[in-house]
């Protein structure tokens, strides 16, 4: 087994070694404190303004190319980039001393005034150039939507976005040299690979960093030390750490394990690792869940969804999560690794109240399993926060129906509804009051009358329990006009 | 020529390779500290004790610092009242009350938790409500008086009585609160602040530590967004940091991390204003009755000001034959509110819009209607109830011109039609006016200078004491100075802004900052530009004038004004004789003459009166209307903004680019402030909303589905520099559209009731509303 104590990275194009303490620091901080990128700038700490957005490129594209992908770099801890390359704002336009032969994506800005106060301008250049990195060479070009969907994880306050808009749209694509043909080298390629198939370890006194390239030496290690924590994309934990309300002494990543990196299909289920982000999550599911990707388009940017995992969210288990309402309606399975061997579990067994988990000390989750969908059943989920993008949800809603096109019938009934209890619960007083029963609305507008007995929604800073109350009832109105063919 | 095109931001390449410098960009020095700010954990009472021992034991902290450390703790930029750190009287919640000098942020964020504050809670004043009950007035203004309103009220048809209120906003400056404090020698100290307010930040840091005037220079280079929020209130940050360079002899550091600043800083001001208003059967409105309320926060700040403002602004566009307008500000234990972006005229202008939709929706007729009847008028109708004349008024021509070139007409009906179907959505539309008056009210404010600097080379350093916080006073500052010489605007550089160049200089703020600095720029090059025609004329005489016989002394009493700066040439156009611009100031330098021009200029003609609440207290007004149309889901009450078309009048833009970004950016951010961005405080007084996972300014996706903006072409303000009109603020009163689109979209499911909705009209708010109706 090969190991190494020390992180190696490049940044721009300059190689990068990090050992002890420092491989904590988050990304962000390094760049401007350690290395003098001041460009990249840090706003929330928490990965909702998008000012310290970079290009990682942890893996490569279906073209062996470095797939470059924005990210938070405040909430990015320096071991989640082993072996990554890091292109910053400074790596942008091609410079020589104090001057720069501008990337297209900066041209656009400049002419179309896409830049007030400029605090913001670092990340969205980023995002911008992460944007044009993909859809270049495919065969489209940068509509205004697409251009909203590149840029939600960039918050302005200056320009109300539309010069933004415009910058982004009028992107010629022919003028740009892409980063992933500018940075590209074999050497490099074959390093972060080599890099990529080793262990870390660092053990730092009472600190411990571990990166471990398989799943059986993770066990071991979970198994020796049960205060290691699993770290996924670190975008929920990053913002804790940040706000000073917590620290992660003892931290193991997954990410040198390619086997969690997969998703797979068989038979039965569509399996998911550990190691996969919402943003691949996101585009396998298209279009086989539509309902689903439709939620994940608006529930985290595109730099969250490159860093943080399905996985995460779900071991996270917030009652206001967004993605746990649909795998509680799919009957999702989680699976349990430890060195005892595997352990299945089906999800509404696994959250047992408020972030309480049924998960042993030694334990790691590796997949969550999500049994396919028959064809005469229908997903609707529904969300809604005080801003429709990017926000946390106030009430969450799911359902999972079988509907028979002929008889109307309705079996399989599944709900859930998150936002309106300790953990997302799943409504088996009202999934019975349907089942088996021909499709009327007025069994839906009984099952709202029946809600405010079942659950117990809290009054806080996103909304009251009023209104959780009100909107979950609707939501099972509007699923009923939704199903029945009235909306 | 660049003056009325849209060159680009002069920091916008830096902008775009991330190397403009903002303060905690600035590369440390060796002995720098960092210094932490520990707000109070209580929102009223007093500090009994603050112990630092605990924090010390850690390697890397320095020292610690309280109010008792401080030579004088007392500023205010009209009343000096507030503490720089608060100890004997704390008034309000994470107000700040100790420093720590730590070696590094970290450092500070495991030192903060260490310190001890012992404290002696009492009962706090937490809303507008609250304060009325106990009498906490912080101020009251002399009302605005028209005629007889009372009696009016009497004989009026219809008579509304309600209430509208509207809640804070958070600024959401991008760069946090940001100073670095440089001791020097001999006791000075250089602060580099992100502040609208250098002079104000050099006052208050020279003030603190008992140094003279003289000994602190403020520099500011530029900030990260201000909107108001760094007018008064970078100050006391600034002097934090000078305080513990003065103490330590070492350069100080102090950059907020967003969560202190949202929890520590002041924001717009929340209103409650009780009205009555009298209209007759066609909507004409008779009289109107406004008490306004205002939650000024902890202090008095700059309450005075924006209350003063919100009353000069009650009337919208809308004349008002007899009025009585009456403002108030209440004293509670919150952050002290502060500037923002339209200093309270939003908060006046927004209530006499919605009143003008309840007085449509009473009569049920189309708002346009009521709206286009109380228009002010051309000839007549034209006196505000401050009895200042509303001179080239261009409000009904822009109210009509952008009703036909927003298709409201057609909209209206395709509107109606589609709220009768039943789609889980209702849709609205609504047409505001914004006629924002230019001058800072405090009259003495409307003065500024300028300082011009002409090389050899035929390039140009421009200081003013304008700020640069995104809005592009510099871009504007450079194209006036190369619009003077005739030059390329690349030929002129805008320098940092700094109190050694430019002393006794206002905020850059009531959107005035182009206006008063780009005439002071234009006055001083006009200086220069004298004596250069001088020179130019006497150096076509006979004479040859070398080491021995010398140019004779400058007489600028002669008339040259035929010699013209073009392209980068003097030309005399008389006489038809020209020399190159960079020859002629070689030559005018050999020749012993200044090559630089100070200047500088203060608004004339103004001229209110606040003993009787009348008088010309504007230099001109900013006009423009906005229709917007939005879209509620009726189960959840989210709100869409379909399309929004805004038509301002921006006088003759310097840059329409730039202004571009102006009434979009202010547009947007007054659409947040009325729709997602809520303020929530825990029951103790804290401010639970302080980070944007928790505040929600309006994200890419919430920009209209279609945005259209127009400038109307007005050639004749010749009351400003070049016929141009101020932009910053104006556009902002225009995101209200938003809201009474919502009021209008609510009006076609309120059967009998008016649609009666607080702002910001979140989904909550909308849902709860919609949901009354079903009872």
């Amino acid at each position: 087994m090969k190991t190494t104590n020390t992180i190696k990275a490049k940044i721009n194009d300059q190689l990068i070694e990090i050992s002890g303490e420092k491989a904590f620091m988050p990304l962000g901080s390094f760049l401007r404190n350690e290395e003098a990128l001041t460009g990249t700038k840090i706003v929330c700490a928490e990965g909702d303004c998008g000012a310290c957005t970079v290009l990682l490129a942890k893996d490569l594209g279906a073209d062996g190319k470095l797939n470059f992908l924005p990210v938070n770099s405040c909430i990015l801890p320096l071991y989640l980039i082993n072996g990554a390359h890091v292109v910053t704002v400074e790596g942008i336009a091609q410079s020589k001393g104090m001057q720069f032969d501008l990337h297209e994506v900066q041209k656009k800005m400049v002419d179309c005034n896409g830049a007030q106060c400029g605090y913001c301008t670092p990340g969205f250049i980023c995002s911008m150039v992460g944007a044009v990195e993909k859809i270049k060479g495919s065969d489209s070009n940068i509509t205004e939507k697409k251009a909203k969907n590149f840029l939600t994880g960039n918050l302005c306050r200056c320009t109300g976005y539309q010069p933004i808009i415009d910058a982004m749209t009028s992107i010629d694509l022919n003028e740009v040299t892409l980063l992933k043909d500018r940075y590209y080298s074999d050497e490099w390629v074959k390093e972060l690979k080599r890099l990529k198939s080793q262990s870390v370890v660092m053990n730092l006194g009472d600190r411990r960093l571990l990166l471990p390239n398989s799943l059986k030496e993770a066990c071991l290690l979970k198994d020796e030390d049960v205060m290691i924590r699993l770290i996924g994309g670190s975008t929920d934990v990053g913002v804790v750490v940040n706000k000073g309300k917590l620290q992660t002494p003892k931290a193991m990543s997954l990410y040198h394990i390619s086997e969690l990196s997969r998703i797979i299909r068989d038979e039965n289920y569509l399996i998911i690792g550990a190691n996969v982000t919402l943003s691949q999550f996101e585009s396998y599911i298209e279009k086989e869940y539509p309902e689903m990707a439709g939620i994940l388009h608006i529930f985290a940017s595109p730099q969250i969804k490159n860093q943080a995992t399905l996985i995460g969210n779900v071991v996270n288990a917030s009652p206001i999560a967004d993605t746990i309402p649909f795998l509680m309606v799919s009957d999702a399975i989680v699976s349990l690794q430890s060195v005892k061997g595997l352990r299945e579990i089906a999800l509404p067994q696994f959250y047992q109240g408020y972030k309480k988990l049924d998960l042993l000390p030694n334990e790691i989750v590796t997949n969550i399993k999500i049994p396919h969908l028959k064809s005469n059943e229908k997903t609707k989920l529904y969300k809604v926060s005080m801003r429709k993008d990017l926000d946390i949800s106030a009430v969450t809603f799911a359902a999972r129906i079988e509907l028979d096109d002929q008889t109307k019938k309705m079996t399989n009934v599944k709900l859930a509804l998150g936002g309106v209890a300790a953990t997302v619960l799943r409504l088996p007083v009202i999934e019975s009051l349907l089942e088996g029963k021909v499709f009327d609305s007025a069994l839906f507008d009984k099952a709202a009358l029946d809600l405010p007995s079942l659950i117990s929604p809290l009054s806080d800073l996103r909304a009251s329990k009023e209104y959780r109350l009100k909107v979950a009832q609707n939501f099972l109105k509007k699923f009923a006009l939704e199903i029945g063919g009235s909306l | 020529m660049s003056v009325g095109q849209s060159i680009h931001h002069d920091s916008a390449v830096g902008h775009v390779t991330g190397t403009s410098i903002f303060i905690d960009d600035r590369a440390p020095l060796k002995n720098e500290v960092y210094v932490g700010v520990i707000g109070a954990p209580l929102s009223c009472g007093q500090i009994l004790k603050v112990d630092f021992s605990e924090a010390l034991k850690i390697p890397g902290v320095i020292a610690g610092f309280t109010g008792l450390d401080i030579p004088h703790n007392k500023w205010g930029t009209i009343v000096p009242e507030q503490p720089v750190l608060a100890y004997e009287k704390v008034a309000y919640y994470d107000e700040p009350v100790a420093l720590l000098a730590c070696a590094s942020e970290d450092i500070f964020m495991s030192a903060k938790k260490l310190v001890q504050i012992n404290f002696l809670e009492t009962p706090a004043l937490l809303s507008i409500d609250e304060a009325m009950k106990m009498d906490s007035y912080l101020c009251k203004a002399k009302p605005f008086v028209r005629g007889d309103v009372e009696s009016e009220l009497k004989k009026s048809t219809h008579i509304l009585k309600g209430v509208f209120e509207c809640g804070g906003q958070e600024h959401f400056y991008m760069e946090s609160q940001a100073t670095i404090a440089y001791p020097l020698e001999n006791g000075q100290i250089e602060v580099h602040s992100s502040s609208q307010h250098p002079t104000e930040t050099q006052h208050v840091v020279a003030h603190t530590l008992g140094l003279d005037y003289s000994q602190v220079v403020c520099i500011v280079k530029r900030m990260g967004g201000g909107f108001g929020g760094k007018e008064s209130q970078a100050a006391h940050f600034a002097a934090m940091a000078g305080l513990v360079a003065y103490k330590l002899n070492r350069p100080a550091r102090l950059a907020l991390s967003k969560d202190d600043d949202m929890m520590m800083t002041g924001k717009r001001h929340p209103f409650k204003n009780f009205y009555e208003v009298g209209f007759d059967q066609d909507g004409m409105i008779t009289g109107l009755k406004v008490i306004i309320v205002a939650n000024g926060g902890a202090y008095v700040d700059l309450t005075p000001s924006i209350l003063d403002r919100a009353m000069f602004h009650m009337d919208g566009c809308y004349y008002l034959p007899h009025c009585y307008i009456e403002g108030n500000a209440v004293r509670t234990n919150q952050h002290s509110n502060t500037a923002f972006r339209g200093f309270g005229g939003p908060q006046g202008n927004m209530t006499m819009e919605s009143i003008i939709e309840d007085i449509a929706n009473f009569l049920k007729v189309d708002a346009y209607l009521i709206r286009s009847k109380n228009l002010y008028g051309i000839n007549e109708r034209n006196m505000t109830p401050y009895n200042q004349e509303v001179e080239n008024n261009v409000l009904p021509e822009i109210f009509e011109s952008l009703y036909k070139s927003s298709h409201y007409e057609v909209r209206r009906k395709e509107i109606n039609l589609y709220n009768v179907k039943n789609s889980g959505k209702i849709r609205g539309l609504s047409m505001t006016g914004a006629k924002f008056g230019i001058a800072f009210t405090t009259n003495f404010l409307n003065q500024g200078n300028a300082l011009v600097n002409v090389h050899l080379d035929g390039t140009v350093q421009v200081s003013t004491g304008a700020t640069e916080m995104g809005q592009g006073v510099n871009t504007k500052m450079q194209q006036i100075a190369a619009g003077a010489f005739g030059i390329h605007h690349k030929k002129v550089v805008v320098m940092p802004t700094s109190t050694e160049k430019n002393h006794n200089t206002s905020p850059t703020a009531a959107s005035s900052g182009a206006d008063i600095n780009g005439a002071a720029v234009l006055k001083a090059c006009e200086s220069i530009k004298a004596t250069l025609r001088w020179v130019f004329m006497n150096l076509h005489t006979e004479v040859q004038y070398d080491g021995i016989k010398t140019m004779p002394v400058l007489d600028l009493n002669q008339d040259l004004s035929h010699i013209d700066f073009i392209n980068g040439e003097v030309i005399d156009t008389k006489n038809k004789t020209k020399m190159d611009f960079v020859t002629l100031l070689n030559k005018a330098y050999l020749n012993q003459f200044s090559l630089a021009g100070y200047a500088f200029y203060k608004t004339p003609d103004l001229g209110f009166d606040k003993l009787t609440g009348t008088g010309r207290a504007f230099n001109y007004f900013t006009n423009g209307a906005a229709v917007s149309e939005v879209e509620i889901d009726s189960f959840t009450g989210e709100l869409k903004v379909l399309r929004v078309d805004i038509l301002m009048d921006l006088g003759r833009p310097i840059n329409p680019g730039i202004d571009r970004g102006q009434v979009m950016g202010a547009f947007t951010q007054g659409m947040g402030w009325v729709t997602t961005e809520k303020l929530f405080y825990h029951e103790k007084g804290k401010l639970l909303t302080h980070s944007p996972t928790t505040y929600k300014i309006p994200n890419i996706q919430d920009t209209p589905r279609e945005f259209n903006l127009d400038f109307l072409p007005n050639d004749t303000n010749t009351r400003n520099v070049l016929r141009s009109k101020a932009v910053g603020e104006p556009p902002l009163l225009l995101g209200s559209s938003v809201w009474t689109a919502i009021k209008n979209a609510l009006s076609y499911k309120s059967k009998n009731n008016l649609p009666a909705i607080t702002s910001p009209a979140t989904n909550e708010v909308i849902l709860m509303e919609l949901s009354s109706y079903d009872d």
